[in-house]
């Protein structure tokens, strides 16, 4: 028995190239909707990586949880802030407490240094070899909101990569294969 | 694939349907009422005004996203900030221009097409469907316009009509309701 004679296929068999087009089109649009839902939030937080989620928790946070993350440049950087910040040459954003701020005349001369709320220490021993304060440039945003747990689906899709080709792969199949 | 008694050799494959799925049966019954038309009207020719209409429709979605995609890829967040914004909010406006489309242009429709007997100005058919969830009873439509007439004709008939124990469409049954409704659509006077 050939791979498309199986009955599940039914459909898709009998349809003309318009409607396969559709098909492909119809599972673009879905992507598409993602897509753009995620640039939208980009666009109205400001914040490069308006959600992310939250790998080592804390008191505060917790393993799993969703952040919600804004930006407004103008809006000075406080001791007592929660902000999500970059260090160079690593890709995952750390969210912890202000606690000193430096300011000169200009915002973009900032300094500032950060301490997990759990931790004995502050962050120095986090920063890049030779970096003592954070600036504003590196900061990613500032957190605004949480939701509890919904990341541990994330989570999960990154520990396990096969899990999330498998899941992927199946919804994709079940668009193609299903009219409406 | 299917081997029976009916199966003759040249034999068209019969066609099958799991008939409990309901969406799945009305597809089903709608691409065969095509085939039906199709293979046995002779001057009639398929349109397709309305599926193109929603291709292009999507298509122009999709490239919205699309170009979005690439334009933040070559120039990151905060410069890409206006063309983002524009293209969501472009994407999202489309989606509801298309969801509109679908409801109120498109409907129920699954066929149209063109019948020209050379004689005659043209005839614009549109045949439409519907099946609700979970009942047995299909509604097959069929409408036409010849310049400024037009006529209609409905019929709702139970699946179990058309398909057998197993599943099997049986084309000859329901070619016989298309010829009905073609029939009595054409000879109402309007």
């Amino acid at each position: 028995m050939g791979f498309l004679d199986y009955a599940i296929f039914d459909e898709i068999r009998r349809m003309n190239s318009r409607q396969v087009i559709y098909q492909f089109l119809n599972f673009a649009m879905i992507v598409s909707s993602a897509l753009m839902i995620w640039k939208g939030l980009m666009v109205v937080t400001g914040s490069e990586s308006p959600i992310v989620v939250v790998i080592s928790g804390s008191i505060a946070f917790h393993r799993g949880d969703l952040l919600m993350l804004t930006m407004d440049r103008d809006d000075p950087i406080r001791a007592g802030d929660l902000t999500a910040f970059k260090i160079e040459s690593r890709d995952i954003p750390i969210v912890h407490r202000v606690i000193k701020v430096h300011e000169k005349s200009g915002k973009d001369d900032s300094k500032f240094l950060t301490k997990g709320d759990d931790n004995m220490v502050d962050d120095r021993g986090l920063y890049a070899p030779g970096q003592h304060w954070l600036t504003p440039k590196d900061v990613v945003g500032r957190g605004k909101g949480f939701v509890p747990y919904v990341g541990m689906v994330t989570i999960l899709m990154n520990d396990y990569p096969m899990l999330t080709y498998t899941v992927l792969g199946l919804l994709g199949l079940f668009v193609l294969i299903h009219r409406d | 694939m299917v081997e029976g008694e009916n199966q003759e050799k040249g034999a068209p494959e019969p066609i099958k349907v799991v008939k409990w799925d309901g969406p799945t049966v009305k597809n089903t019954l709608d691409d065969c009422v095509k085939k039906v038309i199709n293979e046995n009207y002779s001057t009639w020719k398929e349109r397709h005004t309305l599926a193109d209409g929603r291709l292009f429709l999507s298509v122009i979605a999709v490239g919205f996203a699309a170009f979005a995609l690439v334009y933040d890829y070559l120039y990151p967040f905060p410069l890409s900030k206006m063309v983002l914004a524009t293209c969501s909010i472009s994407y999202f406006v489309l989606m509801f221009v298309l969801q509109i489309y679908q409801w109120y242009v498109e409907k129920t429709t699954f066929y149209q097409a063109a019948e020209n007997d050379g004689k005659n100005p043209a005839r614009y058919w549109r045949w439409s469907s519907e099946m609700k969830r979970y009942d047995d009873k299909y509604t097959l439509v069929a409408e036409y316009t010849q310049g400024s007439r037009w006529g209609s004709m409905k019929l709702v008939k139970s699946i179990a009509s058309y398909i057998t124990e197993d599943g099997e469409v049986l084309l000859s049954l329901l070619k016989k309701d298309v010829d009905y409704l073609r029939d009595q659509a054409t000879s109402k006077r309007e």
